[in-house]
């Protein structure tokens, strides 16, 4: 309602004489799916006839020097998988800005720094901006942290019922020099209404200090600390619970040819909560990254990631490190072959703490080249140690090869895209002497008429798991894909006809599991 | 440690000189600082993307800092077309610069920026080189498209063409979602990932997207299939090559082994339906929406998958099993949430053996209480010290129904043995009880080494009742 309002307050942006673009588009599809045989329950596709229709409008101009834009997205739908609800909004937001005030009503997306707030709200911001000044830059933010338009108001069968987290926040950032910044964050959030008599509630507060800064050229330093107090309510028993905590994080980034270099060091505490910002609590994280081009044709990359739990010493089963070093190189024009393209790449996973140290290695290659000038080539060939040294749980080798070939040719008005892909995994546990296999062939045909607006594509192949112990599993697919321009929706900004079809035929080792599943889709998009 | 990683920062912003590269002199024409629209031309890559939505007034706005060590800037030039043409940007006496344009939609500009000072020197114009692309394409269909290469990568099993899509300031860790998905395509097959868009907000930082998504697969651990759907979250910025994943929320429907690591928030469900949840090592099952939310950002989980097709699921205070349409048959109160098992312990003396109630699992050197020595009959060690004990005599395990409110001890320092046929309740540092009894005590001197094997029955009951129901 706010948005009309405003909308209303504004006038019609089209009426009057202000630059305008409106812009619509909708996809519209059908859908046939068949599912048959004694494990058809373990099809994700719903049986029978559907559709989906996807609307998108969206207006933008100018008027008396305020920059406008309005959104709404519409999503119809019959087949619960697709959506539980048969009509949602998807989107609804209107925008206001001139050079220094910006308001924006509806879907609210402010972010403030990776702690405070990083979620999106359905709501409203304000934001202060004076370019070229040392005038503090003000944002405020209120709303709710719905996923979706239907947790708040639904548009058809009622709203689809979420904990309503009403979200408040308040930011401060200001220029202290052409190369340093620093920003003063508030955030709350608050939930009520449980979906789920066990849900918990909580009330959530955020005091964030963020900055940059940038002493030299191509050096960017960046550090953020958050305070967090929490309180919260269990669904059970209704006990509620305080807790305190502390986030930080400095990053320093060089990035200038030839390396790009990155530090950084993380703490966050095991009692730190952030609900619409993004932390992982009880960390304690250092990595170091660099990136260096030795030859326009050779790239080293460098990485070391270390990071543990157990903070406060809260864990009876003691703190685990992780620790993931990596090591590769990428080698192009190798051997002088103008479109070879080689990556080598080593990576360890190490887990420790007191009762298993996992070692997982893991080397990868890849090659990419192209033969007589046509037949495109993309290779890899994976192999990973899982090791596990305390506990005689698992020993694994583990193989994966694949190559795909493709090709491409002109004949006349048509372009002819063959492919195959043969792929293969092999896992080999030392200690029970078992091996599982997955073997993966697929053959494919493009087929484009450029002249006609027209692209496909059809697909066909085998994927089979050989379990030594367990079910086998093999399936066989096949697919196609037409899309089509035609010259009678030229008009609306080169519609689209599409044509989907799949055919899956799964078989297991207990045959009642065995099913197939068949799916058609056609379907237009409409653009103006 | 911080202090002095700044301070170490910070010293090398007085030295004036790029560490990583050598021979450049202090007088040097330089840029200091350079924004396209307020993004750091640093943070941008070679390519960038705008779209007319995120364009104040229409227009482009390319800004900066130039200097000359002791001398002074004399003008700045800019250009839209690989330096075929020029033009002169408003420069003022401090060397800040501000050029703006408005830019053609659909159009690709290759941005040049050259300074000179009044003596003729220029900067490194090659550096400056940016292609600017003005897209008249929406915010969603970047998204889409990025989702659907994500997709068909994850499907396909490709870990290099899915990572190009990460960003790499991911919140969850590049290197940690790299290795999630490793893991995942060793551990899922015939993966078939479909999804409808819920909702696309975007700032001039990030793109906010909301999505239901339909997913199913095989798992190689079992061969059993699995299939779930959901509402989930992520954030993407706009790279040189189309929008990357920044963040991403539980469920994921990307690097689902490596949940705790990898997801920073959970989209909480709003029916009870199975999701599909995965321990670090692969194993996987289908568990009711709200027991995964409780679940899933547990480092400590472990599945196993049993010959029927149901499956245990445990974390450090919550133990269910789940058949395998992912319905729980078991969990949720105290006498079906107790876990049991019997374990053997195997102690040289150094280093000591314990074991620990909440894994189950026998540990060198840790647990709730550790075995360091003993005779025939009786095991000897020590209680950790934030565990307490109570000796309940030479009574079965079976036969305690409850475990004692009051009576705990910890002889700190002190040594315990621990009787063969006794049962001790234990209350544990995580306030739980959990249940002991010796089943046999043998000491073998084979080699001039002592060996002492104690067997032993256990009940741990996660869900902090006293209550241990047959």
């Amino acid at each position: 309602m706010a948005i009309l309002l405003c909308f209303v307050f504004m006038g019609n942006p089209s009426s009057v004489k202000a630059e305008n673009e409106f812009h619509a588009s909708n996809e519209f599809s059908y859908t046939y799916n068949d599912v048959s045989g004694p494990g058809s329950s373990q099809s994700s596709l719903r049986e029978g006839f559907s559709y989906l229709n996807m609307l998108n409008i969206n207006d933008l101009g100018n008027y008396k020097g305020f920059d406008y834009t309005f959104n709404f997205g519409l999503k119809l739908t019959d087949d619960s998988n697709n959506d539980l609800q048969t009509a949602s909004l998807t989107n609804l937001q209107g925008r206001i800005s001139n050079k220094v005030h910006t308001l924006n009503l509806g879907d609210t997306f402010e972010t403030f720094s990776q702690y405070a707030l990083s979620s999106a709200v359905k709501g409203a911001s304000y934001k202060f901006v004076k370019e070229n000044t040392y005038i503090p830059e003000v944002s405020l933010v209120y709303g709710y942290a719905y996923s979706r338009w239907d947790n708040a108001f639904a548009i058809y069968n009622g709203p689809v019922k979420a904990i309503a987290r009403q979200v408040m926040g308040a930011r401060i950032k200001e220029n202290l020099g052409p190369n340093f910044w620093a920003g003063l964050s508030y955030v709350q959030s608050q939930d009520n209404d449980r979906v789920n008599p066990t849900d918990s509630l909580y009330l959530n507060r955020a005091y964030t200090l963020d900055m940059e800064y940038k002493p030299i050229p191509g050096l960017t330093v960046a550090g953020e600390a958050s305070l967090s107090d929490q309180r919260e309510w269990t669904g059970n028993d209704g006990s509620e619970t305080t807790r305190h905590g502390t986030a930080y994080k400095l990053t320093a980034v060089g990035d200038a040819d030839p390396s790009r270099v990155t530090l950084e060091y993380e703490r966050i505490a095991p009692n730190f909560t952030t609900l619409v910002g993004s932390a992982t609590s009880d960390r304690e994280k250092a990595k170091a990254k660099w990136r260096y081009k030795y030859t326009k044709n050779i790239t080293a990359n460098l990485g070391f990631l270390w990071f543990r739990d157990n903070l406060d010493g809260q864990k009876t089963t003691g703190r685990t490190d992780y620790y993931k070093p990596e090591l590769g190189f990428t080698f192009k024009r190798l051997l002088g072959r103008a479109y070879g393209t080689t990556d080598l790449a080593y990576k360890l996973d190490v887990t420790s703490n007191n009762h298993t140290e996992n070692y997982n290695h893991i080397v990868t290659l890849n090659y990419q080249d192209q033969f007589f000038g046509v037949l495109d080539s993309d290779t890899n060939l994976g192999y990973t140690l899982y090791d596990n040294k305390m506990t005689t749980v698992e020993r694994n080798n583990e193989f994966t090869y694949n190559t795909s070939l493709s090709s491409r040719h002109t004949l006349g008005i048509v372009v002819l895209k063959p492919a195959v892909y043969l792929g293969g995994w092999t896992q080999r546990n030392e200690l029970v002497v078992s091996t599982d296999q997955i073997y993966e062939y697929s053959a494919g045909f493009g087929l484009d008429i450029p002249d006609w607006k027209i692209t496909s594509n059809i697909k066909a192949g085998q994927n089979r798991l050989d379990k030594s112990v367990g079910q086998d599993t093999d399936k066989t697919f096949a697919s196609f894909n037409l899309n089509y321009r035609p010259p009678f929706l030229k008009k609306l900004n080169q519609g689209m006809l599409f044509f989907r079809a799949k055919y899956n035929d799964f078989s297991y080792t207990n045959a009642d599991n065995n099913f197939r599943e068949t799916s058609l889709t056609a379907g237009l998009i409409l653009e103006i | 440690m911080i202090l002095s990683l700044a301070l170490v920062l910070f010293s090398l912003a007085s030295v004036e000189a790029k560490w990583w590269i050598f021979g450049q002199s202090e007088e040097n024409v330089e840029i200091s600082y350079l924004f396209i629209n307020k993004a750091s031309f640093d943070e941008t890559g070679s390519k960038i993307t705008l779209f007319k939505e995120m364009l104040p007034e229409g227009k482009v706005t390319i800004n900066g800092k130039a200097s000359a060590g002791k001398g002074k800037i004399g003008s700045v030039r800019i250009s839209l077309d690989g330096k075929e043409t020029w033009k002169d940007a408003n420069l003022s006496e401090s060397g800040v610069f501000e050029f703006s344009f408005r830019p053609e939609m659909g159009k690709t500009y290759a941005i040049f920026i050259e300074v000179s000072d009044t003596t003729g020197k220029t900067n490194d114009v090659s550096a400056t080189s940016r292609q600017v692309i003005l897209s008249d394409r929406n915010v969603m269909s970047f998204i889409k498209e990025a989702l659907d290469k994500m997709i068909a990568a994850y499907e396909g099993h490709d870990p290099k063409a899915f990572m190009i899509l990460v960003s790499e300031d991911f919140a969850g860790d590049m290197t940690n979602l790299d290795r999630a998905i490793r893991k995942d395509f060793s551990s899922f097959d015939d993966i078939d990932l479909n999804y409808t868009l819920n909702n696309i907000t975007s700032d001039s930082k990030g793109i906010s997207v909301s999505l239901n998504y339909r997913r199913s697969l095989v798992s190689t651990k079992t061969g059993q299939s699995l299939k779930d759907k959901g509402v989930t979250e992520f954030v993407f910025k706009m790279g040189d090559r189309g929008a990357k994943v920044y963040s991403m929320k539980n469920p994921l429907i990307f690097g689902v082994t490596g949940a705790p690591n990898v997801a920073t928030g959970t989209v909480t469900s709003t029916t009870n339906d199975p999701i599909i949840i995965a321990d670090s090592r692969g194993y996987a099952a289908e568990v009711p929406a709200q027991t995964y939310n409780q679940m899933v950002t547990d480092d400590s989980l472990k599945i196993t998958n049993n010959a029927d097709g149901s499956s245990t699921v445990k974390t450090s205070d919550k133990t269910i099993t789940v058949d395998k349409n992912g319905k729980q048959t078991g969990g949720g109160n105290p006498s079906e949430t107790v876990e049991k098992g019997s374990r053997t312990i195997v102690s040289t003396g150094h280093p000591p053996v314990g074991f620990s109630f909440v894994n189950g699992e026998v540990i060198i050197a840790a647990g709730d209480f550790m075995i360091t020595g003993g005779g025939p009959g009786f095991g000897y060690g020590f209680i950790e010290p934030n565990v307490s004990y109570v000796d309940l005599g030479n009574v079965s395990m079976g036969s305690v129904n409850e475990a004692p409110e009051a009576g705990y001890t910890n002889p700190a320092g002190m040594g315990v043995r621990f009787r063969e046929g006794n049962t001790y309740a234990f209350k544990l540092a995580n306030g739980k009880y959990g249940l002991m009894e010796v089943k046999s005590v043998t000491e073998d001197w084979g080699g001039g080494i002592m060996q002492i094997t104690m067997r032993f029955e256990y009940k741990y009951q996660p869900s902090g009742s006293r209550k241990f129901l047959p």
